[in-house]
């Protein structure tokens, strides 16, 4: 039988459903010092000065920390930009410049949280407001300065161009034009907010327990900017509350937890942050304005070129920026087949939170983009959206898109197909126009989209050449231990994916023994687990990276204990077989009664192995396999190359009715079909699309991070943000179709982000159910007094043209 | 974010009296709602004490307030910036004062202010209508201070 395919009980669930899991905040210990980051009330300012000393006085205060400190220990972080960006002064603390509000200011480390908070009440910053700048376009005009020393704005300007664009525009049936679109800031909010737990030892190394998700990386900024050797570093994690992408850089704050308990002479000193602290400061989703766009089309309705120029807002700091300015292109035209595009990217610093990859990070920008374009042009020509999709997807796979990324496997109309009958396509479309001739306002809307998975990290060299990166990898070390268990540990620091559960699956196939008699370590950590400078969770590689790498791993200790039982057994190897017998798991000569079981071989090497032979010394039952996608580095010039490995598919279709007394968007039907190639669990798949749908709905009618004039970020709390909650989740009809990866052993592609297909998806419904009021949809953020703004002053015109 | 408010007030007292007034933060800060206490730093500039909230959020804040344009007797202005709660804010309030008819002084006056920070974010929208209710009980105050009837004249804004 096979595990894979199947949904056993996850392992993780026990502890964590019992109230057993480790989350970083949950780390006591006597004398452990609470750490509080005082942060600027301004979007931009200028620090005269810092007074601590009421704090300091403060009994309980065991030290402060101001930019003074950070000058002193630390160097400013590594930058992945280009000059003039790469020369970005990002430390943990500001030190005499304010970019955002929220940036840390200053931090207290306290016997108790409180003590810290109202120390920090007590530090006196004197601040010279300045003006400041947070919209994009005006960013790059470079009046307003966020970083006064690079003497500008603009963090990146890129084209891409491929195929023949001015020939496809020449020779158009239709042009469409559509003046401005708009994706708004958001991010996933995970449930745990960012912590960490740091203790630097009398070594000189650090000690840090946190929740980054992508802690080998981490560990290689972490290191330099405290002015460590990366050796004296030690990153673990343990159970993490969801990331999302949202805790890539909280590497940036860990460092206060070092320094502070450098300062206090090594005592452990943890950081916590509160909801507010993460609304404001700890990432936000890229926000991107879309301008001068322009779309080809022939007679038909099929899009034959594209140009558009897009201006990215990173927020404060590039921290992992400008990444996402090639990011985009993995995913360049969409699940569409035109070949003509020219599409000029640039991104700038504005005074507000800096940019964190959220859950579908820069793809579902693009893919938001290109379904607007197809809704659009639809809505305009009069055709309709299914019509359109089916006129415009790639059919044939292996597919090379114009910049020479490799669509491995698909089939989006047979995901359309199924979605509308999950949906009950007829029946609502029926209801649509009954409705509509009741002056009502519904509408149907399809969202496609792709979740490019296992990143080329070539690609940063597109971004900025000099970037020694390249490919990717992950690892795995499997052993039996002294009793015979099979004890796998992984690089990929899972935030609830249930890496634990999907390896064993994975072993137990191998070795033919049962999940439950396989142990995952959870977690991450840099001294006890294997890892490499790709391992992380992120970019949907799990599948791909990390089964691969357990699979592997699995082949070397199979040759291993095949070598080893056939020596004890007096067998040729290949007439061994795996599985379990009496005395647990088990290699049996094929056709007999003899066996040697796991904790045999096991002693042998480890207790015994004076009977070995020497042909056998290189068998350890200890084996560490790195597995490494098949990548190119990209063509730099030409911005050609394949980017990512496997591409997952999903399409949504939602039914809505606008409210007419409050505008609110009302879903009354949904569906999602998801191709991930082959599923490993299908349960954690579900869960996987569930999670990534009802983020998306979320995003596209309740969140947003809005800000005021002066920089004032006006959706700091749950209660302003509106978080999505159980209540406002439509029923999700849920199919897949499995379409394998011919470039994964197991034919499974990466998954989980979902590529933001409901925001796609929303504003194709909201933008079906009101085009007969004049409305175009230009903004992915459909809240309900963003849909009255729209009623009250219908677009049309002024939004989109047609030529 | 920031508010702006003005509006006009008269008061009986001539239009020299009513400029001392206004142009003396030792006479101008009481008048301040819910002020605690007042700590001159130098003739132009002090330290107000004042207890703030919003709801539950409930605090003292210290207001920095500086005379920034003295024009005897037709105008005085005064600058403000201070904190409260990870919070921060500046305002700018101005008095412009003539004769008014049939005696007294017609005092015309502007307020911009501006906040920044965790209040903005937990309270904002409570502010805007706190601030206007303070505003009125400082126009009260001030009318109060300068009338000899005890503030009867009028006042809009």
């Amino acid at each position: 039988m096979s595990w894979v395919g199947k949904s056993p009980r996850r392992k993780e669930d026990d502890r964590l459903i019992r109230g057993q899991g480790l989350f970083t905040d949950d780390e006591l210990g006597e004398g452990m010092l609470q750490l509080y980051i005082l942060r600027s009330p301004y979007a931009h300012a200028k620090i005269n000065s810092i007074d601590t000393s009421a704090a300091e006085a403060l009994p309980g205060v065991a030290c402060v920390l101001t930019g003074k400190d950070v000058l002193e220990h630390c160097d400013p972080y590594m930058q992945l930009a280009l000059e003039p960006a790469a020369n970005i002064q990002d430390y943990p603390l500001a030190r005499d410049k304010i970019h955002f509000q929220g940036e840390p200011v200053a931090a207290v480390a306290a016997e108790t949280v409180g003590l810290a908070m109202d120390a920090a009440e007590l530090i006196d910053v004197d601040y010279d407001m300045l003006d400041a700048v947070l919209d994009v376009e005006e960013a790059l005009k470079d009046e307003i300065l966020v970083h006064d020393n690079i003497g500008t704005n603009r963090t990146w300007q890129g084209v891409y161009e491929y195929g023949d664009v001015d020939k496809a525009f020449a020779e158009a049936a239709h042009v469409v034009k559509i003046d401005r679109l708009h994706f708004h800031r958001y991010s996933s909010t995970p449930l745990e907010n960012n912590a960490c737990v740091a203790e630097w030892t009398r070594q000189g190394t650090v000690e840090f327990l946190c929740n980054n998700n992508f802690p080998g990386f981490a560990k290689q900024l972490l290191a330099p900017g405290l002015r460590l050797p990366i050796e004296n570093v030690r990153v673990r994690t343990y159970d993490v509350g969801g990331a999302f992408g949202n805790k890539i850089w909280n590497y940036v704050y860990m460092a206060l937890a070092a320094l502070a308990s450098r300062k206090t002479g090594g005592r452990r000193v943890k950081w916590a942050e509160i909801r507010t602290e993460h609304m404001l400061a700890a990432g936000h989703g890229n926000e991107r304005t879309y301008v001068d766009t322009e779309v080809a089309l022939d007679k038909d309705g099929v899009i034959t070129a594209l140009r558009s120029r897009h201006l990215d807002d990173c927020g404060a700091y590039t921290r992992y920026e400008p990444l996402g300015c090639v990011i985009f292109s993995q995913v360049l035209p969409a699940t569409y087949k035109l070949r003509n595009i020219r599409i000029e990217m640039n991104q700038a610093v504005t005074n507000k939170c800096p940019v964190v990859p959220n859950r579908g990070y820069s793809r579902m920008q693009q893919l938001w983009f290109m379904e607007r374009v197809v809704d659009i042009c639809g809505q305009e020509l009069g055709i309709p959206a299914d019509e359109m999709r089916l006129n415009n997807y790639i059919t044939d796979f292996p597919y090379e898109t114009p910049n020479g990324c490799v669509y491995d496997s698909g089939n989006y109309p047979a995901m359309l197909d199924k979605a509308k009958e999950l949906l009950d396509w007829d029946k609502w479309a029926a209801y649509r126009d009954q409705a509509r001739s009741e002056g009502k306002h519904v509408g149907i809307g399809i969202g496609t989209t792709l979740d490019s998975g296992t990143n080329n990290f070539g690609q940063a060299q597109i971004m900025n050449p000099h970037l020694p990166f390249s490919g990717n990898s992950e690892a795995c070390i499997i052993r039996l231990d002294f009793d015979g268990a099979v004890v796998v540990t992984l690089g990929t620091g899972p935030s609830g994916q249930g890496h634990e559960t999907s390896a064993s699956q994975v072993v137990a196939d191998e070795l033919n023994i049962d999940p439950s008699m396989v142990t995952v370590r959870s977690g991450f950590d840099t001294n006890w687990n294997t890892f490499v400078g790709h391992s992380g969770s992120y970019a949907s590689q799990f599948a791909v990276t990390g089964l691969s790498a357990v699979h592997g791993a699995c082949q070397k200790l199979k040759t291993e204990m095949r070598k080893l039982a056939g020596f004890l057994l007096e067998a040729a190897e290949e007439d061994l077989e795996f599985g379990v017998g009496e005395e647990g798991p088990q290699l049996k000569v094929k056709g007999t009664d003899k066996a040697v079981n796991y904790w045999y071989l096991s002693n042998i090497v480890n207790n015994n192995n004076a009977v070995l032979q020497g042909a056998l010394e290189d068998v350890t039952l200890n084996v560490r396999h790195v597995y490494r996608p098949p990548f190119n580095v990209p063509d730099v010039e030409k911005k050609f190359g394949n980017l990512t490995l496997t591409y997952a598919a999903q399409l949504h279709i939602a039914v809505v009715e606008i409210d007419p007394a409050t505008c609110r968007v009302n879903t009354l039907a949904y569906a999602a079909v998801d191709d991930c190639g082959t599923v490993i669990n299908p349960q954690i798949a579900h869960g996987q699309v569930h999670g990534a749908t009802v983020h998306g709905i979320g995003a596209a009618i309740m969140e947003a991070f809005d800000y005021d004039e002066g920089g004032n970020l006006l959706t700091a709390t749950f209660s302003d943000y509106c978080p999505i909650t159980s209540m406002n989740i439509p029923d999700i009809a849920y199919g897949n179709i499995e379409t394998p990866s011919p470039f994964s052993y197991n034919g499974a592609k990466g998954m989980g982000e979902g590529g933001g297909a409901p925001l796609h998806t929303m504003s194709a419904a909201v933008q079906d159910a009101l085009h007969g009021a004049g409305v175009i949809v230009t903004d992915s953020f459909v809240s309900p007094p963003r849909v009255y703004e729209l009623l009250q002053n219908p677009n049309r015109e002024t939004a989109v043209s047609v030529g | 974010m920031g508010i702006k408010f003005n509006g006009e007030f008269s008061v009986d007292a001539p239009r020299q009296e009513a400029y001392e007034f206004l142009a003396d933060p030792r006479k101008f800060a009481p008048c301040l709602p819910t002020y605690e206490n007042l700590e001159m730093k130098n003739e132009r500039t002090g330290d107000v004490t004042v207890k703030v909230g919003v709801g539950k959020i409930r605090g003292s804040a210290v207001v920095e307030l500086t005379l920034k344009d003295e024009q005897p007797p037709s105008r005085a202005a005064y600058d403000g910036k201070g904190k409260i709660m990870g919070s921060a804010f500046n305002m700018a309030t101005s008095f412009d004062l003539e004769e008014a008819e049939g005696g007294g002084t017609l005092v015309k006056w502007a307020g911009d202010l501006s906040m920044f920070g965790k209040l903005v974010a937990l309270a904002g929208g409570l502010i805007r209508p706190i601030a206007k209710k303070d505003i009125k009980r400082l126009v009260d105050a001030l009318q109060a201070a300068m009338s000899t009837d005890g503030g009867a004249s009028s006042a809009t804004g």
